[in-house]
């Protein structure tokens, strides 16, 4: 009668403090977030604060990670960069999460002429090439970060709602599922209480791997000078400016670089340990 | 005797699909089966895989709507409930499963899953629910301990006793049991099998209980009835059908039960070929094919399921010739 502690608290994250993979990749997201949370508190300089005098420095003890060539300090403009990537990341997968989680639950379940039209439209939303998607919203609308978590968000959901709804398909037929519905069980509490929280685990494994995704495509787009636009900082377009200066500054390249590789591998690791924690077979 | 459940005609077709653009055929699951449960009475359903017991058992649950005939619990079609009456259906008919690994939430403790038809029927929640589950999970011989666990850390007996738990929450008078010990190792399917005896003895409760044993037929049953390719062949009393059996099929069926002591007055009867597809079932009797009986009328002439001796139905052209 003591053993009142959640299914998450009991078991899952027991099994994932015994993933030395995830654990490693769960240090560097918490690392991550204290240090995007933190910002302003550990950063040494101002992001944005140019210094004439101190152009395309190398790493030394003043400047961690050098100086860019306008003087600005590469280590302050990645800590902030970092608040934006995972604003991006969570806010970008959150939405296309929902969406994708509700469209593959209503197909799934009530299968039928509901469920071919909204996978026809599914397959009509992966027809596009998502990357010129959003290459060409965002030259109709303004790059802000706001537009760019918003068509991550849009155009990234299909994934989601594909998983969802085989899920929901082989679930439906599960005899726990028949036994609610024999038992009376309205058809919202059998999605929400039967059938999605047994859904939720590839759910979550996908959206900790997309917020690497989304992460990447930020990336991507800010390097391509059509995400977030400078002068605030981001991962993708501290790159960006290192690009002219490749043969002497390579400090201007690496440390972005190596920030956007860690944490989408991070991420990657975490998805797959919670991806084992949560099966309940997969007892270690 | 006093109807609590009665099929009429039940037909069950599904599509499937033979090919790319091969037309649509039907698998004629359940093919015009009339079959009735009295108040605590036990009707055994017998026949070997892929006959339409399990159908029968979801369609007589409400569970997925019949192609045509009709279900009617205590006079009412099902089909003309409304929501109030449908949810006292739902109240009064249980369903125990076969899989034991399948029939529970994984991400529900057991106190959860067997107190839930108490929150869907609004029949008690808080403090009063804990003591009516753990009531519940006594009655099957299940302790206080097992309340917030979850169903993977039991064997496959113990989530079969928390599946009838469940089942009993809505203190129902028919509890449908398809196959419910066929997957437990031998020594637990007896602790089962006495568990739904005593509770039927308990409760006055009806048994649609579905097998392929025969021996565990015979142990519970009232009233018998054989199926065979999604029809009803042999049905009567339990004496009748497993003595005095009219049918074939039946005496097939009978031939093949282990024996400790054999008489070996009959010999083992062992069926030709396998069961013929339900898709494209044979014309005549649906058994004709393995029949080691068959005469020309079978192939051509389907045999009815009639009233032979007093309360003793077969379909066989042949049954008092063959078996009197």
């Amino acid at each position: 009668m003591t053993r009142r502690d959640s299914y998450l608290r009991d078991v899952v994250l027991r099994r994932l403090r015994s993933n030395p993979l995830a654990v490693s990749g769960g240090i560097v997201v918490l690392v991550m977030f204290l240090v995007s949370s933190l910002a302003p508190v550990i950063t040494p300089y101002q992001p944005n604060t140019l210094d004439a005098y101190h152009v395309l420095l190398p790493p030394s003890a003043s400047h961690w990670f050098g100086t860019d060539d306008l003087g600005r300090d590469v280590f302050s403009r990645m800590v902030y960069g970092a608040r934006v990537s995972l604003k991006v990341g969570f806010v970008a997968v959150g939405i296309a999460t929902v969406i994708g989680t509700i469209i593959g639950l209503i197909a799934g379940y009530y299968g039928g002429l509901v469920d071919s039209l909204l996978m026809r439209f599914v397959d009509i939303m992966l027809c596009f090439p998502t990357f010129f998607l959003i290459l060409a919203i965002v030259t109709i609308r303004e790059p802000s970060i706001l537009n760019i978590m918003l068509i991550i968000g849009f155009t990234g959901w299909m994934g989601v709602s594909r998983l969802v709804r085989a899920e929901v398909l082989s679930l439906r037929e599960r005899d726990f599922v028949q036994a609610a519905r024999a038992m009376g069980c309205s058809d919202l509490r059998i999605i929400f209480r039967h059938i999605l929280p047994n859904a939720m685990g590839p759910v979550l494994v996908y959206a900790t791997l997309g917020i690497a995704t989304a992460i990447l495509t930020e990336s991507s787009l800010s390097f391509l000078g059509i995400g977030v636009q400078p002068p605030e900082p981001s991962w993708g377009n501290i790159l960006a400016s290192g690009k002219e200066f490749l043969e002497f500054a390579w400090w201007l390249f690496l440390f972005p670089g190596l920030a956007i590789t860690v944490t989408t591998l991070s991420y990657y690791l975490v998805g797959e340990g919670i991806r084992d924690a949560l099966d309940p077979r997969n007892v270690r | 005797m006093n109807d609590l459940i009665t099929a009429t005609s039940l037909v069950k077709h599904f599509p499937v699909k033979t090919g790319r653009f091969g037309k649509p055929q039907l698998l004629k699951a359940v093919d015009g089966v009339d079959l009735r449960v009295g108040k605590g009475e036990t009707l055994g359903v017998a026949g070997e895989s892929g006959c339409g017991k399990s159908t029968v058992a979801r369609l007589l649950m409400g569970l997925m709507p019949p192609t045509s005939g009709t279900i009617a619990y205590e006079g009412k079609s099902l089909n003309l409930m409304d929501r109030d009456e449908r949810l006292r259906f739902r109240k009064s008919v249980q369903m125990i499963f076969q899989d034991p690994f399948s029939s529970l939430n994984p991400r529900m403790r057991v106190g959860d899953i067997v107190g839930e038809p108490f929150t869907v029927h609004g029949l008690a929640a808080g403090a009063r629910k804990r003591e009516l589950v753990l009531g519940l999970l006594a009655k099957v011989g299940l302790s206080e301990e097992h309340f917030y666990r979850y169903p993977h850390e039991f064997s496959g007996g113990q989530r079969q006793r928390i599946g009838i738990a469940r089942a009993l929450a809505v203190s129902p008078k028919l509890l449908i049991a398809d196959e419910p010990v066929s997957a437990l190792d031998i020594s637990i399917q007896a602790q089962i099998i006495n568990l739904l005896m005593e509770l039927k003895r308990e409760h006055g409760l009806s048994f649609f209980f579905i097998t392929h044993d025969l021996s565990v037929i015979r142990h519970l049953s009232d009233r018998i009835a054989i199926m065979y390719l999604g029809k009803v062949v042999e049905t009567g009393t339990r004496d009748e059908v497993l003595d005095r059996f009219l049918h074939p099929y039946t005496q097939a069926l009978l031939s093949a039960v282990p024996r400790i002591a054999p008489d070996r007055t009959t010999a083992r009867i062992v069926l030709q070929g396998d069961l013929p597809s339900p898709v494209d079932p044979p014309a005549g009797c649906p058994f004709h094919t393995r029949c080691p009986y068959v005469e020309d009328i079978c192939r051509t002439d389907p045999p009815p399921l009639e009233e032979k001796e007093a309360a003793h139905l077969a379909a066989c052209h042949f049954s008092t010739k063959l078996f009197r």
